[in-house]
C-alpha cells in the first residue's frame, strides 16, 4: 500500500513567520535577537477547556504563524526525495491538545483513499500525535494513518520543561523565563515522575503546592509577574490534560499497522533535584539529554512495550535525533 | 501576562484574628502579607507558620487561629480562606474564595491542603478504605493497599487488584474471571503477533549458537559446539477474539525443528537431528493466570541426535534419543534438562540440557534485522 510520509517536529522545530511572510523568530533567533523574544509569548483563557490561544503578546499588529522548519534538525527529511516528506507546521508553544486537534483536522482534510499517512514524530510532536489519535479514535485514526514512529518523545514529561519554567534554561537559556512561562506546552511536558526522590508520588510538579513551597506560585493568580512566578492557570491546564491522558495513553494507537518507538541513549539526562526550586545538583540518567531512556521505557504500558517495536540508539542529543542517519533509516 | 488577559478577580485570604463568631469578625490577611500590621509577620505561608510554631493558638497548624477555624483540629483549610466548604470556592471570586484550582496549597479546592491524600481530586472526606495513603477517589486499588500505585498496563486499575496487570482491562476483573483469563489487547502493529492470530502456524528460521558441555562418569566427553536450527512453530489452539478489541492468546504451542552443529569447539564429531516439542501456558487456570507464574511456560522436548562416533574405538554412529522437561520465561529464555539414551551403544544413558534464548530484547536495543535468534545449549555425557 503506498503511503505518504508526514513529519511532526518537536519543540522549536517549526519556525515562525509574520504576516508579511518574513521569518519572525526561531529558537536560534532568540539567542541573538531580543526583539523576537517579545512575540513568542502567548496567552490563553483561564478556562482549561478552551484550547485555542487568546492572543500573542508583543508588538501590536504583528501576528506570527508557524511555518517552515529548523533545517539542522530535519535535514535528512528535507533532502529526501524518496520518500517525500510533508512537514506539518504547528505552533509548539500552544496547548498540546490544541495542536493535536489541529493535526486531527489536517489528517481528516488530507485523506486519500488507499494512501494513508506514515507519521514520524519527534519530541513534543509525538504528544501531539497521541492527542490527535485520541481526538479521532483508534478506528478513524488507523484509517487515516498507516503507521507511526515516535522519536525521542517525552511520553511522561521531561525535566527540561521544569528547568525552563523554573529558570528559563530552555535550549541553552535562550528563552527568557517570562516568555517560556506563557507556553502551555511546557507545563504539559512537566515530568510525571517524582523529581525529588524515587518514592515521591507521581506528578507532584503539577500541583500548586509544589510551586508555592518553592516561592514560584503567585499570590494573586490574576496579576502574575511572570519573571517571578509561573502562570497558575497554565499549571491547572496541565493538570487537566494529565487527568485525561494518564491512563489508556496508548490505546488509540492499537489499530495502526505499525508503531515504533525510538529512544536515544548515551547522553546525560536530568531527571530530578533534591531541593527544588534549586536546579542543581541534578540527578541524571542515561538518555538523549531530554528524554531519559530506561525510565521512559519502564513507564510505557507493558502491552505497548510488547507490541510496539522499541529501539534504542546512541544517536546524539535530543534535538538532533532525526538528523542521525541510523534513526532516520528507522523513521522512513 | 498582565494586560493580555482580562482582569481576573483575586482573593487569597487568611483569616487571622480571633473571634467567637466564625469568620464574620475575623480579621482577614492577604497571603502576600498585605493588610493589617500583624498580618505581615503571619502571612508568609502556612508551612513556615507551622514549622515555627509561632502561633500556639492554631492547634492544627493550618494558618487559621482555632477560634476562626471551622475545624481547629484538622489542617483542612491551610492556605485557603478558612472556609472548608470547597464547593463555595467555585471560581466566582466572591471575595472569600479563590478561583477554582488557584489555591496555592490546595490544587483541587477540596478544603484539604496539607497532606491531601488526593491532591488532584476533590475529596473533602479524605476517605481511604485500604489506608495506603491514597484516597479512595484517586486510588487505583481502593480496596487493596498499594502504596506504589503501580499500573503496568496503564488501564487505571492498579496491579495489586488487577486480574491481568499486564493487559489493559478497564474494570479490572469483569473481562476475565469467567471462562477466560487475562485477555490481551489486540493490536495490528505487531507483525509476529498478527501472523500468529491469523494462523496457528508460524515458520521461523533461526541461526543458532549451540554450547555443549557435559560431564560423564569417565570425565572425558565434554562437548562444545555452535549450530544452526531451523524451527517450525505454532499454536495448537487459536487466538480467541473477544469483543472490545480483546483476545485470549493460545494455551498450547508446538514446535518442530532440525538441528545441526556448525562448529565444534571440542574434538567430538558433529551432531545433527530433529527436535520436537510442546509447550503450555495454562492461562485458563485462575490461580496461574493471576500469579507471577503466568509468564512461565512448561513443556516437553524430544530430540534425536546422530553423528560420527565419539571415539575412534567405536564403530557405529551415535543415535541419541532424549526427552527434556522445558521451563521457559515468555519467549526470552527456556531451560530443558533431560535424559537421553544412545540406541547404538547398548542404550548408554546420559543427561542433557537445552537452554533457549530469544533475542527480542536485543532487537529492542537496536540490533537490526535479527528477528529471532535462538541459542541452544546442550550437555550430554
Amino acid at each position: 500500500m503506498p503511503r505518504r510520509h508526514l513529519i511532526v517536529p518537536g519543540t522549536g522545530g517549526t519556525l515562525f513567520r509574520d504576516s508579511t511572510g518574513r521569518q519572525a523568530g526561531s529558537v536560534f533567533d532568540l539567542v541573538f535577537d531580543a526583539s523576537t523574544r517579545k512575540i513568542l509569548c502567548c496567552a490563553h483563557a483561564t478556562d482549561a477547556s478552551v484550547l485555542e490561544p487568546t492572543a500573542t503578546c508583543g508588538e501590536a499588529g504583528v501576528t506570527v504563524e508557524a511555518q517552515g522548519r529548523m533545517s539542522l534538525a530535519y535535514a535528512l527529511m528535507e533532502q529526501s526525495l524518496v520518500p517525500k516528506w510533508t512537514f506539518w507546521d504547528y505552533d509548539w508553544r500552544l496547548d498540546i491538545r490544541y495542536s493535536g486537534k489541529k493535526l486531527a483536522q489536517f489528517l481528516r482534510n488530507t485523506v486519500k483513499p488507499n494512501e494513508p499517512w506514515h507519521i514520524a514524530c519527534h519530541s513534543q510532536g509525538g504528544l501531539v500525535v497521541l492527542w490527535a489519535a485520541r481526538v479521532l479514535g483508534e478506528g478513524l485514526f488507523a484509517s487515516l494513518v498507516h503507521s507511526v514512529v515516535f522519536v525521542g518523545v517525552p511520553f511522561f514529561g521531561t525535566f527540561n520543561a521544569l528547568e525552563a519554567l523554573t529558570e528559563g534554561y530552555f535550549i541553552n537559556k535562550s528563552i527568557p523565563v517570562n516568555v517560556a512561562r506563557t507556553w502551555p506546552s511546557l507545563y504539559q511536558m512537566l515530568p510525571q515522575w517524582g523529581i525529588r526522590r524515587a518514592d515521591e508520588p507521581d506528578a507532584r510538579v503539577l500541583l500548586n503546592e509544589t510551586w508555592a513551597m518553592a516561592g514560584l506560585f503567585p499570590p494573586n493568580p490574576d496579576d502574575v509577574d511572570l519573571k517571578h512566578h509561573i502562570d497558575p492557570y497554565l499549571l491547572a491546564r496541565a493538570r487537566a490534560s494529565y487527568a485525561v491522558t494518564r491512563i489508556n495513553s496508548f490505546k488509540f494507537l492499537s489499530k495502526l499497522k505499525y508503531v515504533r518507538v525510538i529512544l536515544g541513549m548515551g547522553e546525560d539526562t536530568k531527571v530530578g533535584v533534591h531541593a527544588f526550586p534549586k536546579m542543581a545538583p541534578a540527578t541524571t540518567q542515561d538518555g538523549d539529554s531530554l528524554v531519559p531512556n530506561e525510565l521512559t521505557y519502564q513507564l510505557l504500558p507493558r502491552w505497548f512495550r510488547d507490541e510496539a517495536n522499541v529501539k534504542r540508539f546512541v544517536a546524539g542529543p535530543h534535538s538532533l535525533l532525526c538528523a542521525d542517519r541510523n534513526v532516520y533509516d528507522w523513521c522512513a | 501576562m498582565t494586560g493580555v488577559l482580562e482582569p481576573r478577580a483575586w482573593a487569597v485570604f487568611i483569616v487571622l484574628a480571633s473571634s467567637t463568631s466564625h469568620a464574620a469578625s475575623c480579621v482577614v490577611c492577604a497571603l502576600d502579607g498585605t493588610g493589617p500590621e500583624h498580618c505581615t509577620a503571619r502571612a508568609v505561608n502556612y508551612a513556615t507558620v507551622c514549622a515555627s510554631s509561632e502561633f500556639p493558638d492554631d492547634r492544627d497548624c493550618d494558618g487559621y487561629p482555632d477560634d476562626c477555624d471551622s475545624d481547629p483540629d484538622t489542617p483542612a483549610n491551610a492556605g485557603s480562606n478558612g472556609d472548608s466548604n470547597a464547593v463555595s470556592n467555585d471560581g466566582s471570586s466572591d471575595g472569600y474564595g479563590v478561583p477554582r484550582g488557584m489555591n496555592p496549597y490546595d490544587s483541587d479546592d477540596d478544603g484539604v491542603a496539607q497532606h491531601d491524600n488526593c491532591p488532584m481530586h476533590p475529596n473533602a472526606d479524605q476517605g481511604d478504605e485500604d489506608r495506603d495513603g491514597f484516597g479512595d477517589v484517586c486510588d487505583n486499588c481502593p480496596g487493596v493497599a498499594n502504596a506504589d500505585q503501580l499500573d503496568a498496563d496503564n488501564d487505571g486499575v492498579g496491579d495489586a487488584c488487577d486480574a491481568c496487570p499486564g493487559d489493559p482491562n478497564v474494570g479490572g476483573v469483569s473481562l476475565q474471571r469467567e471462562e477466560v483469563m487475562c485477555a490481551t489487547v489486540v493490536t495490528s502493529f505487531h507483525d509476529q503477533r498478527d501472523r500468529e492470530r491469523r494462523s496457528n502456524v508460524l515458520v521461523l528460521l533461526r541461526p543458532t549458537v549451540t554450547a555443549l558441555w557435559g560431564l560423564s562418569d569417565s570425565g572425558d566427553d565434554a562437548e562444545v559446539a555452535a549450530g544452526a536450527h531451523a524451527l517450525l512453530t505454532g499454536s495448537i489452539d487459536k487466538w480467541k477474539l473477544l469483543p472490545n478489541d480483546f483476545a485470549v492468546p493460545p494455551i498450547w504451542f508446538w514446535h518442530i525443528g532440525a538441528y545441526a552443529d556448525v562448529t565444534r569447539f571440542t574434538d567430538a564429531p558433529t551432531r545433527f537431528g530433529p527436535i520436537v516439542g510442546i509447550d503450555v501456558r495454562p492461562l485458563g487456570i485462575p490461580a496461574y493466570a493471576n500469579s507471577l507464574l503466568k509468564d512461565l511456560k512448561f513443556g516437553l522436548v524430544v530430540h534425536y541426535m546422530t553423528g560420527k562416533p565419539q571415539s575412534e574405538h567405536d564403530a557405529k554412529w551415535v543415535q541419541r534419543l532424549g526427552a527434556s522437561l522445558n521451563i521457559g520465561f515468555l519467549d526470552i529464555v527456556s531451560l530443558a534438562p533431560g535424559i537421553q539414551t544412545d540406541l547404538a551403544y547398548d542404550q548408554r544413558t546420559s543427561l542433557s540440557l537445552f537452554a533457549l534464548f530469544d533475542f527480542k530484547y536485543l532487537e529492542d536495543l537496536g540490533v537490526r534485522d535479527v528477528r529471532q535468534v535462538l541459542t541452544v545449549a546442550r550437555s550430554s555425557l
